[in-house]
């Protein structure tokens, strides 16, 4: 009942059109289309540039995600404890997420440029310049950039996640006499795994968001290393063609919630084992 | 409880981002028709069905006399759509034309453009938009293969009034996608090169310009180069001259059936190769030096005159090589080019003033940009330009307003080029040669490799050519 406002708000904006984008994938144009079946679906898949797209970015979520929890755990793990500055630490490595996006991929177009920083380092050292961007590395860059964009605020979750670990539990381990290490992966990891599913799910999602840093960073067309999905979804747009925008948003939609509901599943799994 | 609200949490985020990749979709369509057409709701469909006023001539279709109301919408104000309107509707109590335009500054021109494009693209996908709009700055192709225009072509024929031989028939051609004429070009802008005409003769070099493919051009161009060690043969930048040879010899590179590009061949590297010795010989040079050719574009007939005039006395104008698989014939791109909404419930209406913005009811004078469509106006033109006998150059451009004589002969030249221009230019460059330009600077400057930049422009080709 008291939900209602926000449902049908939601409903509105998301949920409705979301809908109608589905009834649009399965029909032929957008004013008076007749429905096509599956043929939308069969043309975009064959389309080479969707199927690009579409390894490209699992390969990032595949590679990105790890990384990023594992960096970001460590940097919480170590700054849970007296550390000199610590507050200012944690406040450094939030900074990345209020400075707007637009600002940062300036800088890191100046830095990875053809003709940029990081360039003419290399050239002053003798080396051989790297055309970072259009290289088959390039996807290393936007791994660096979704890593430094998003480690404060998973680490701020981690620290969160930390904290509500008692001390006695590690009294106890210390007293029946685990090392360090063994404290880490008996007591520390296994009581984060809450956390952890949620930061998972956080990272995953946020990895389908880089396109906006990648567009800003390499324009519509940038090196198929490094073309994401929604630079395909964002082509077909501009080039008026909704049924495959709308079938590749199915499509994706349709992966984002088996990752999500397999996810919930574990934590479910994992939650009444606990209990 | 917290389990539950996890579920919550992620779902909303599951669905935050699908918003976010289906905002550019629907997102956009919820918002623009209030934006783009609110103002006019139901386009043309307004009840108060008067009988024809008296006395605005018989040759109209019937329905021209009932109430309505046709929507233009173009990025730029202009005047001379407003002093059409004002005449129009004089003429035709009945019909109201209500004019749409985007108000901008230098400073968001680029943000408005693009709202102005994604606004109307997705009113016109909802099948709505307005009934008429310029289409200078609008994906004209995209709109043509989802059938959002309607063809004028047709209502030409149809139309009895309607008198084609007033009207630059190789222009009208010219500006069809297939057999349909969706985009009606009111006026024109021809593109071709200026040279001087005293020194190639000079040179003893064979100028052929009414055959030539970019091809030929580049070995005049080489031979001319050889004639005088201190004139280049061509000012245009490398990297477009490469875009253009690509251009000429397109299935070589690409396989558009299959999604195949063919960049990293022997024969790709030796056209750069070939454009880059262009280069090194002083065959081409950017701007800058002497040469005997300039690319230029002619947007007036008064504009005629003094474009070849600051070139130098004996300049004359030349016909752009075209593609080697394309006819022979010049280059025009089309200036005010007006879209007709196929959703649209007042096309005869909307016609109507077309055809009006297109008869010689709208004169303009010879300094203003675009050549007009209507030869008869065209004509007039010229004569004007006769009568005056003398143009007056910019007082800030080169030749500092100086007044001269206009050269009656050179005019008539005029006519047969803005005849023999059949190929449209197309207002926004293919994604594909803008590629290719880009990529190959980094070759002309000499900071990559010829097969560092093939690989680069195989690379995004191949995505472009597989979406």
């Amino acid at each position: 009942m008291f939900l209602a406002p926000s449902l049908i708000g939601f409903a509105m904006f998301y949920l409705i059109p979301f809908a109608m984008g589905i009834y649009e994938s399965f029909t032929d144009n957008a004013i008076g289309g007749t429905f096509v079946g599956l043929d939308n679906y069969k043309e975009l898949l064959a389309s080479g540039s969707f199927r690009k797209a579409a390894s490209n970015m699992f390969l990032f979520t595949g590679i990105s995600v790890p990384l990023l929890i594992a960096l970001s755990l460590f940097l919480a793990i170590l700054l849970n404890r007296p550390l000199f500055l610590r507050n200012w630490l944690r406040t450094a490595f939030i900074l990345p997420l209020v400075v707007p996006v637009a600002s940062i991929v300036m800088i890191w177009q100046i830095f990875f440029d053809w003709n940029g920083t990081l360039n003419a380092w290399l050239h002053h050292y003798g080396m051989a310049r790297v055309d970072w961007l259009q290289s088959d590395g390039s996807m290393g860059v936007l791994v660096v950039m979704y890593i430094w964009k998003n480690i404060g605020y998973n680490m701020i979750l981690f620290l969160a996640g930390l904290q509500t670990i008692p001390q006695d539990y590690y009294e106890t381990a210390r007293i029946e006499g685990a090392g360090r290490v063994r404290q880490l992966f008996h007591v520390t990891l296994v009581y984060l795994t809450p956390t952890m599913f949620f930061v998972l799910l956080i990272s995953i999602i946020n990895s389908f968001k880089v396109f906006r840093e990648t567009y800003l960073l390499a324009g519509d067309y940038p090196y198929d290393r490094i073309y994401m999905m929604q630079h395909f979804m964002n082509n077909m747009f501009f080039s008026l063609d909704i049924q495959k925008l709308t079938a590749a948003a199915t499509l994706m939609v349709g992966c984002i919630v088996i990752v999500v509901t397999g996810l919930l599943r574990v934590e479910r799994r994992f939650r009444e084992f606990m209990e | 409880m917290k389990k539950i609200t996890y579920a919550i949490l992620s779902f909303t985020l599951v669905f935050g981002l699908v918003a976010c990749s289906n905002s550019s979709n629907e997102g956009n369509g919820q918002q623009t028709p209030s934006n783009q057409t609110g103002s006019s709701g139901d386009i043309g469909t307004n009840s108060g069905v008067e009988t024809g006023t008296a006395g605005t001539g018989g040759t109209k279709s019937p329905d021209l006399d009932a109430k309505a109301t046709v929507v233009f919408s173009t990025f730029w104000p202009d005047d001379r759509f407003k002093e059409a309107k004002k005449k129009y509707e004089a003429l035709h109590p009945n019909i109201e034309i209500k004019l749409q335009n985007v108000e901008t500054d230098n400073s968001h021109l680029e943000a408005e453009l693009e709202k102005y494009t994604t606004a109307t693209n997705t009113a016109m996908l909802a099948g709505k938009g307005p009934d008429m709009l310029e289409l200078d700055l609008l994906p004209t192709d995209s709109y043509v293969k989802h059938d959002l225009l309607a063809d004028m072509g047709e209502m030409m024929d149809q139309d009895s009034t309607f008198k084609k031989e007033d009207y630059f028939s190789n222009i009208l051609d010219g500006a069809r996608v297939g057999k349909g004429l969706y985009a009606m070009p009111l006026s024109f802008f021809l593109m071709g090169f200026t040279g001087d005409e005293k020194a190639i003769a000079n040179s003893g070099v064979k100028v052929n310009d009414k055959t030539w493919t970019w091809n030929d051009f580049a070995q005049t161009a080489k031979d001319l180069a050889k004639t005088d060690g201190n004139t280049a043969a061509f000012s245009y930048p490398a990297n477009y001259m490469l875009s253009e040879m690509v251009k000429d010899n397109y299935p070589l590179f690409i396989d558009k059936a299959n999604g195949k590009a063919n960049f990293e061949s022997a024969s790709f590297s030796g056209l750069m190769q070939q454009v880059k010795g262009m280069v090194d010989d002083g065959v081409i040079v950017e701007g800058g030096r002497n040469s005997y050719f300039q690319s230029t574009q002619i947007n007036s007939p008064w504009d005629y005159l003094v474009s070849l005039r600051e070139n130098g006395e004996n300049t004359k104008l030349f016909t752009k090589p075209h593609a080697q698989d394309t006819a022979e014939g010049g280059y025009f791109r089309s200036y005010r080019t007006i879209g007709l909404n196929a959703n649209s419930k007042v096309k005869n209406q909307a016609w109507d003033f077309i055809k009006f913005m297109m008869s010689e009811e709208i004169e303009t004078p010879p300094e203003s940009a675009g050549i007009p469509i209507n030869k008869n106006n065209f004509a007039k033109q010229i004569a004007e330009l006769k009568k005056e006998g003398t143009v007056k150059a910019y007082v800030e451009g080169p030749l500092q307003g100086l007044e001269f004589k206009v050269d009656e002969a050179k005019l008539g030249e005029l006519e047969s080029f803005v005849q023999g221009a059949v190929h449209a230019v197309a207002y926004q460059s293919d994604k594909i040669g803008e590629i290719i330009s880009e990529e190959s600077q980094a070759y002309f400057s000499g900071q990559k490799s010829a097969e560092a930049v093939a690989k680069l422009i195989q690379n995004k080709v191949t995505t472009i050519l597989n979406e």
